[in-house]
């Protein structure tokens, strides 16, 4: 292989690795490589941290976009979130596969990934277009594949005429 | 048009999965639903009346509506709001000046509600039921 320095194209012919990068300082494990075409990778210890691919997707934690264990979604930033009517059917969500309504003002909410752990924050709130009295909501059987939404009205279920929910965890 | 999956739940009802197409119909009936579970589309499930969701059956591919369960629903709702009408008048009622106008006001609720209990008790159909039980 042959390292080219050019003053007109600077350093190249090396794309390096993970755990060799091909720009490095003084730690030969920790530096900058390019994984692929068009794709350059930052890694630290020999392990990759960052990627951007040919189409300028940011990739942070591994090689996978959007995934619930990268750190890019930290505790900071929505696991999921949902907006769906009274029957279930959506209007929006991020990391939510499908929304299934066993009955009257119950609603299970499945994740598309499913979540590092179940000790997340899940919150539910509607809008309820036919009455002024408020809609209480329990949100139980937290997994890390889905959890449930039971709503309820003068202590009988129902259904909020829209449901947003979203998800917070680590 | 838009599809949904359905399945028969262990309560004996029918669970309806909303897929939110961030995955396939398919990779969603794999993933979140039953083996048993089918697809459908959406537009099966319209003429049925969302009040007796609860009373939903599924025979076969199709879903129909257990009309005695529909009766449970309806009676339940009579009994909530016959409560709610009943919850002004308990405090008049104990007002000795006001008892016996209170009592003759609880009687017309009592009758009301009674020819409902009535009417349900003897639809055959679920329009009949939903057309006796309180409305709203």
């Amino acid at each position: 292989m042959t390292v080219t320095i050019s003053g007109t194209t600077g350093l190249a012919g090396v794309d390096g690795s993970a755990g060799t990068p091909a720009i490095q300082g003084g730690d030969t494990n920790t530096g900058m490589f390019f994984p692929a075409a068009d794709t350059v990778a930052i890694t630290t210890g020999g392990s990759e941290r960052m990627r951007v691919d040919s189409s300028g997707n940011v990739f942070v934690g591994g090689t996978t976009q959007n995934t619930s264990t990268s750190p890019v979604y930290a505790s900071t930033t929505a696991k999921a979130w949902v907006n769906f009517d009274g029957t279930g059917a959506r209007s929006g969500s991020f990391n939510v596969s499908s929304v299934t309504r066993p009955s009257t003002g119950a609603f299970v909410i499945n994740f598309t990934s499913a979540l590092a752990n179940a000790n997340y924050v899940a919150t539910a709130n509607s809008w309820q277009s036919t009455s002024n009295s408020g809609v209480a909501y329990n949100v139980i059987s937290l997994l890390t594949t889905s959890y449930q939404i039971s709503c309820y009205e003068n202590n009988a279920s129902t259904n909020p005429t829209r449901v947003y929910s979203v998800v917070f965890g680590t | 048009m838009s599809q949904v999956i359905i399945y028969a739940n262990s309560n004996g009802g029918v669970s309806v999965c909303y897929p939110t197409g961030e995955l396939s119909i398919e990779d969603v009936k794999a993933k979140d639903t039953p083996e048993h579970s089918i697809i459908v589309d959406a537009s099966t499930l319209s003429g049925l009346d969302d009040v007796f969701f609860d009373a939903w059956e599924l025979n076969g591919n199709a879903v129909s509506v257990n009309l005695s369960k529909a009766k449970t629903i309806a009676h339940e709702k009579r009994r909530q709001t016959r409560s709610a009408e009943f919850a002004p008048l308990d405090i008049k009622a104990t007002i000795p000046s006001e008892a016996a106008a209170t009592e003759a006001a609880r009687q017309v609720i009592r009758d009301k509600y009674a020819a409902m209990q009535t009417a349900i008790d003897a639809a055959s159909t679920v329009d009949e039921i939903k057309a006796a039980m309180p409305q709203g």
